[in-house]
Parts: C-alpha cells; sequence; structure tokens
C-alpha cells in the first residue's frame, strides 16, 4: 500500500474519468478504468479506480468530501 | 430455441435467475489483471484459513467454497489467497441490481451475487428473454468489469430458473422448458437444489433417497410420513419442478424478525475478559443496526462455539432495548452460565422486534440522558464512519467493523437503507 496523496487529471461529466496522474514528480498516462467501486466514510463518499496502462495498474482513491486524490497502490503488470 | 413460441404454448411467468460467476473471485481479478487467468482462492481476512470463494482457474482443481487454505494449496499448489473487499464487493453488487432492475420493477435480490427478474409483463419490450439475459450479461461487462460474467437461467419459476443458471455456468445462457425439468432435475443432486439443506438431506439420505428420481416416485402419504405436512408437500413439488413462492421484489421485503452479528475469531479465546470486549464489540453493532432500521427488540440471545460444546442463552425483556451497553449486560448475565475452556465463534441477537416509535418515553431524567447521549454518538458515527465514538472496552482492541454477508441475510437493511446514504 502506497497510500499518497497525487494530483490527477480527470474528466467530470456524466462520471468520473481518471486519465492521467502526477506523483513524485511522475507523470502517468491510464489507458482506461477497469473498475470504479463506491463507498462511504460516514457521509463522505469515496470512489475507488482502478486504472491501468501499458506497464501497471494503478489504485486512486477520490474523497468527494475534500476532492483529494490518493495513489492507494501499484500493481506492475507481468 | 424460439421463446415466443414457447410462451405462446401457456408459460404463465417468464423468470430470469441472474448470477456472477465466481463472483468474489473474478471481482479480485477484475481490480487486478496481474490475478487473471490464475486460480484465486478469497478468504475473509489475513490469517484466516477458509476459503471464501474460488475462482473458475481454482475451480477446475477441485478448489470449492468452504474447503481450508492447506487442503486448497493441496490441490492447487499455485492458488493465489487474496484477502475479500467485501465493501468493493457490496458496491458491485449495487450495481449489478441496477442493471437487474431495469428490466423489470419485479426483482428479487436473493443474495449478494443472484438476483431473479420476473419479465413476464416486460419480456416483449426488449423482444424475448434471450435478448434481456444476452443485453444483460454486455451491460455487466460494458458498465461494471469486462472481467465479471454471469449466468442466467430462463424458466417459469424461481426452483427452475436458479437450475437452468447453473447449467449455465459460466457466462452461459439456459433456458429449461417444461419438457426438460425432469431430466435437468435428475441429472442435478439433491443439494443443489435451493430448499434442500444439509438437515434435510441426511434424512432424505436415511430413508434410501439419493436423488430427484427416487424422490418423484415417493408418494405424497408416504412423504407426509417421514417429513410432516410442510416438508412433505414441498418436497413433492421440488421433484417435479413446481414452485409457488411468490418473489419478494426488492421494495417488500418484510421487516427484520430480529437482528444479530455472528463473528468467528482469528484464534482461540480463552479469557473472559477477551470474550467480553468481543460481546460487547458485537452488542454495539447488533444495537447500532436495530436503531438505523429504528426498531428496538426485547428478545436477548448469546451465541458460543469452541470446544466440542456448542452455548445458546437468551433472556426475554420486559421493555424492548436498542442500547448496545443494555445489550452487552443482557448478554454478560448470560454469559455467567457458559462453562466452556475457550470460544471461536460468538454471536449476539436482538428479536422481537418492534418499531422503536411505538416504545413509551422515558420516564426518569437518567434515562433520557442515555437516549440523547447515544443519538448524538449515533450522529457522530454516521458523519464521520463507524466507531469513531466507540466504548472505552473495546479500546486497544481490533474492532470488528459492519461487514456485509455473501447470502445478504439482512438485505432489507442494506437495500433500503445504506444505498440510500
Amino acid at each position: 500500500m502506497i497510500n499518497e496523496s497525487i494530483k490527477v487529471w480527470a474528466v467530470f461529466d456524466s462520471g468520473i474519468s481518471p486519465v492521467a496522474m502526477n506523483w513524485r514528480n511522475r507523470q502517468i498516462k491510464f489507458d482506461k478504468v477497469i473498475l470504479k467501486t463506491d463507498l462511504f466514510k460516514g457521509k463522505a463518499k469515496i470512489t475507488h479506480f482502478v486504472c491501468t496502462n501499458n506497464n501497471a495498474s494503478y489504485e486512486l482513491e477520490y474523497n468527494h468530501q475534500n476532492y483529494l486524490w490518493t495513489l492507494r497502490k501499484i500493481m506492475p503488470k507481468g | 430455441m424460439d421463446f415466443k413460441e414457447n410462451n405462446a404454448k401457456g408459460i404463465e411467468h417468464v423468470i430470469l435467475h441472474v448470477d456472477l460467476d465466481s463472483f468474489f473471485a473474478t471481482a479480485a481479478q477484475q481490480a487486478n489483471p496481474n490475478l487473471r487467468q490464475k486460480p484465486v482462492g478469497i478468504v475473509k481476512a489475513k490469517g484466516r484459513n477458509c476459503i471464501i470463494a474460488a475462482s473458475k482457474e481454482a475451480k477446475k482443481y477441485h478448489v470449492k467454497v468452504g474447503s481450508d487454505i492447506f487442503e486448497a494449496k493441496k490441490l492447487c499448489p499455485s492458488i493465489i489467497l487474496i484477502p475479500a473487499d467485501f465493501e468493493k464487493y457490496e458496491d458491485i453488487t449495487y450495481r449489478f441490481i441496477e442493471i437487474c432492475q431495469k428490466y423489470s420493477p419485479i426483482y428479487e435480490v436473493f443474495s449478494l451475487d443472484e438476483c431473479f427478474v420476473d419479465i413476464t409483463d416486460t419480456e416483449k419490450l426488449w423482444g424475448n428473454a434471450l435478448s434481456i439475459a444476452l443485453e444483460i450479461q454486455e451491460r455487466l461487462a460494458a458498465e461494471i468489469g469486462d472481467y465479471l460474467t454471469c449466468s442466467v437461467g430462463i424458466s417459469e419459476n424461481r426452483l427452475l430458473a436458479k437450475l437452468a443458471s447453473t447449467q449455465a455456468k459460466p457466462d452461459g445462457i439456459y433456458y429449461l422448458d417444461k419438457k426438460s425439468v425432469f431430466e435437468a432435475l435428475d441429472k442435478a443432486d439433491l443439494t443443489d437444489i435451493c430448499g434442500i439443506g444439509f438437515g434435510l438431506y441426511k434424512r432424505l439420505m436415511s430413508i434410501g433417497i439419493g436423488d430427484f428420481k427416487t424422490l418423484r416416485a415417493c408418494s405424497l402419504n408416504f412423504l407426509y410420513k417421514h417429513f410432516g405436512p410442510f416438508w412433505s408437500e414441498h418436497l413433492y413439488n421440488l421433484a417435479r419442478g413446481i414452485d409457488n413462492s411468490p418473489m419478494i421484489p426488492a421494495n417488500k421485503i418484510p421487516e427484520a424478525k430480529s437482528v444479530s452479528r455472528t463473528y468467528t475469531t482469528h484464534r482461540n479465546l480463552y479469557k473472559k475478559e477477551e470474550i467480553e470486549r468481543l460481546i460487547r464489540n458485537l452488542s454495539e453493532e447488533t444495537a447500532e443496526k436495530a436503531r438505523k432500521m429504528q426498531l428496538a427488540g426485547r428478545y436477548v440471545g448469546l451465541a458460543l462455539r469452541g470446544d466440542e460444546k456448542s452455548f445458546y442463552g437468551h433472556k426475554m425483556l420486559k421493555t424492548c432495548i436498542d442500547d448496545g451497553k443494555m445489550l452487552f449486560n443482557i448478554c454478560q448475565v448470560i454469559f455467567k452460565n457458559w462453562t466452556g475452556k475457550y470460544i471461536r465463534f460468538c454471536g449476539v441477537t436482538l428479536s422481537q422486534l418492534v418499531k422503536n416509535k411505538y416504545q413509551s418515553m422515558p420516564l426518569f431524567p437518567q434515562d433520557q440522558r442515555r437516549g440523547n447521549l447515544i443519538a448524538a454518538v449515533d450522529s457522530i458515527n454516521n458523519q464521520f464512519g463507524d466507531y469513531t465514538i466507540f466504548p472505552t472496552q473495546l479500546l486497544g482492541t481490533e474492532i470488528i467493523r459492519p461487514e456485509v454477508t455473501g447470502y445478504f441475510g439482512d438485505k432489507k437493511f442494506r437495500l433500503n437503507f445504506l444505498r440510500s446514504q
């Protein structure tokens, strides 16, 4: 588990779609969102995303209450 | 097969049974592509010994739900064990239900990964049952996850639709018509059918009934003699694929008759204080759940299992309660009668429930204060999350938090309350 704050570029349209993130001064682009799940911590809605690119899958968390993004874990491919 | 033709020939109802294939394991594979095409076993948490779900790949090695991890590793040395993520499964279930309910207002959430949909009146809006089944499968992949699959059984009642979906596994569609019912039943084991549990199966076996063919050959009188009025009729109908039980739509689930929380521990608990802390934890959750459902109860039950002896004690109170501390105090009194050496399982039950608005107002100021305190704690916990404020007795322990169960036993609570947050 990484659990670090990150900056994310996302499209907020009919839902939220993360496009890329900045983690430890590295820009990582995502190809696809493969899973999106919501959970509640009290009244705060948290959305989990699993995003992939050629190198790895990334689990991100978005807190709808404070608008913060967190990188939870990286699952390298292979 | 021609669905329209079959419908015209007199099927009164058209029921779909939609079943997510190897749900927990496939959800884990959906979330982590590295696990795909690999044998995966889901355990409740790290350090747990029991497999609660197995992936399609693990099932090929005969790893089953309920296998212990040593047995599973023996059968499949390359199995990857993953702790369950119930919050993820619960959200996927809600999304799955949202898909199913689009096709009919009459749908029954049967468990975390199964849903019945009565499309008798809505079938024609989508063409036919087959096109609905295909669309559900496509939407599941497109809207939730492309690795998730479901099997769809189509037939004229719940019993047969469920039987049909087992024939369709994995990722298939199976239509079971009237002509093929006996054939399908005769291929199935008695325990494959919902409604024949282990106890009933043992009794059937003890009188030489080991399959549906033999069961069908028994007269109603014979079954009555051995199983009494209810089960004889039930078994007689099961053997013929007759199921007149009505659907229980999600918006018509009856009020809960009891609220409970059970927990199997990681290790044996020997110390009285440890066991009491566990009882307190479960009492708090049980009472909080009752309060969220605006219910209060006056029957308190405590179940403990450890060494060979199982213990169950209960108390009937004069007034209804919904306070975790009071529930614990009563469980503590019951616990005094326990004589075992250690426990591995604990369950707290509150039943004989009534709507708490029908309770009399507190007469004494201290009772009023207690009620206000509980309301304040609930309000904080609702705002910031479960157990933000918790009893000091649980300080320093790993708090057991609410979680969804596979069979969705508390679906009334989950579907009507939690989703509305």
